[in-house]
């Protein structure tokens, strides 16, 4: 995937990410971009502020830390893991938290309930049973995740 | 013959699939917190199981229960609607401990801070409960700041953290995500202990391993003291 390429994919999957509700990673995702990436750069001399409480043997060694803008393919690469990440990660974290509480017998029930009953209560059982229900879904879209990134230099 | 799809192809797959593939449990950002914060108190609680404490859970009014209500915001040690649940954990002959997620802590300016994951004295908050007050950080051997992201974190948290640790007088504070970020490393690693830093923490990983060694420390310290 070249840069002008990179660049349309991200639209897409903008679009899509907007569309399926997720808004929210795209806010995320924008606040990287913003920070940049973060880089070392050697200098043979460099200005250290008093107070500082790196080392100046460790900035001397590894530079000095700033930022530069991600490349195109690196936005894309990024994007690919966040989608990855709200995918993959909730279910592996709800069936792990169901695991270790049920596992230790002491636990029948395990539910999350917002005080101000914004949204209505979710039931660990029923987040099993949405877990099997995505399952499928989610293992294609991890494939196809990863073809996509495999053509990202 | 294997047709290979194009870019295109692919993308449009992808695009098909977020909804049908992501969780119901995670339409907003703060939900993904919910889980992840449920995923802390589960490694917490198994972490006090695994030294041989004693495990319970009760409810707000001390009525012991097997039906845990997790909460999705953060909210006041003694409120009773609805009735949350906390783990209380059992040492011989020492003081009992309890694990809570989300409660409000008072800090060193008395300013009430939110605490993702939060280890507390059982006596403090029983005495809370009952007047109806936060419990002092000075109480808390542990506090953990949760973090659940889909990219890596920017520095702003970092600098979040920072400045809640410094209200907070618990024995340790933790940031916890479940990714990374390498200027909030950087700045972590140079202002706080070994031990208070832990990205890439997600389940059967040594980075959970790590998290729950971290807790286990944490409580064998306590019950030493």
């Amino acid at each position: 995937v070249e840069g002008n390429e990179a660049l349309a994919v991200e639209e897409e999957l903008r679009a899509a990410l907007t569309s399926a509700g997720f808004q929210w990673v795209l806010d995320q995702f924008d606040a990287v971009l913003v920070e940049g990436k973060p880089e070392f750069r050697k200098r043979e001399r460099f200005l250290r502020d008093p107070e500082e409480v790196v080392p100046a043997d460790l900035t001397k060694k590894r530079g000095v830390l700033t930022s530069e803008p991600y490349s195109p393919q690196e936005r894309l690469e990024l994007l690919i893991t966040a989608i990855r990440r709200i995918t993959v990660e909730p279910a592996e974290f709800e069936k792990a938290t169901v695991d270790l509480l049920i596992r230790q017998e002491r636990v029948a029930r395990v539910q999350w309930v917002d005080e101000l009953g914004r949204e209505p209560p979710r039931d660990a059982s029923e987040l099993e049973l949405s877990i099997d229900a995505t399952r499928a879904a989610r293992a294609q879209l991890t494939e196809t995740l990863d073809l996509l990134s495999e053509r990202v230099p | 013959l294997s047709i290979i799809p194009t870019n295109q192809q692919l993308v449009q797959e992808i695009a098909g699939l977020i909804g049908p593939a992501a969780s119901p449990a995670l339409a907003t950002a703060s939900q993904g917190d919910d889980l992840f914060e449920g995923f802390l108190f589960a490694l917490a609680v198994d972490a006090a199981d695994s030294i041989g404490a004693g495990v319970s859970y009760e409810d707000s009014t001390g009525t012991q229960t097997t039906s845990l209500t997790l909460r999705t915001s953060p909210g006041r040690i003694w409120s009773t609607t609805p009735l949350y649940t906390h783990a209380v954990i059992d040492f011989p002959n020492v003081d009992s401990l309890e694990v809570h997620v989300g409660v409000f802590v008072s800090g060193r300016s008395t300013v009430a801070h939110e605490c993702d994951v939060v280890i507390i004295d059982r006596t403090e908050a029983e005495r809370c409960r009952r007047d109806f007050v936060n419990p002092r950080s000075s109480k808390c051997p542990l506090s953990v700041e949760a973090k659940f992201y889909s990219t890596p974190l920017g520095i702003g948290l970092g600098r979040e953290f920072s400045g809640l640790s410094g209200d907070l007088s618990a024995s340790l504070s933790m940031f916890v995500t479940n990714t990374d970020g390498a200027s909030v490393a950087r700045l972590l690693s140079h202002r706080f202990p070994v031990g208070a830093y832990h990205p890439h923490v997600t389940p059967n990983t040594t980075a959970s391993d790590d998290f729950r060694g971290i807790v286990r420390k944490v409580l064998q310290r306590y019950r030493a003291q």
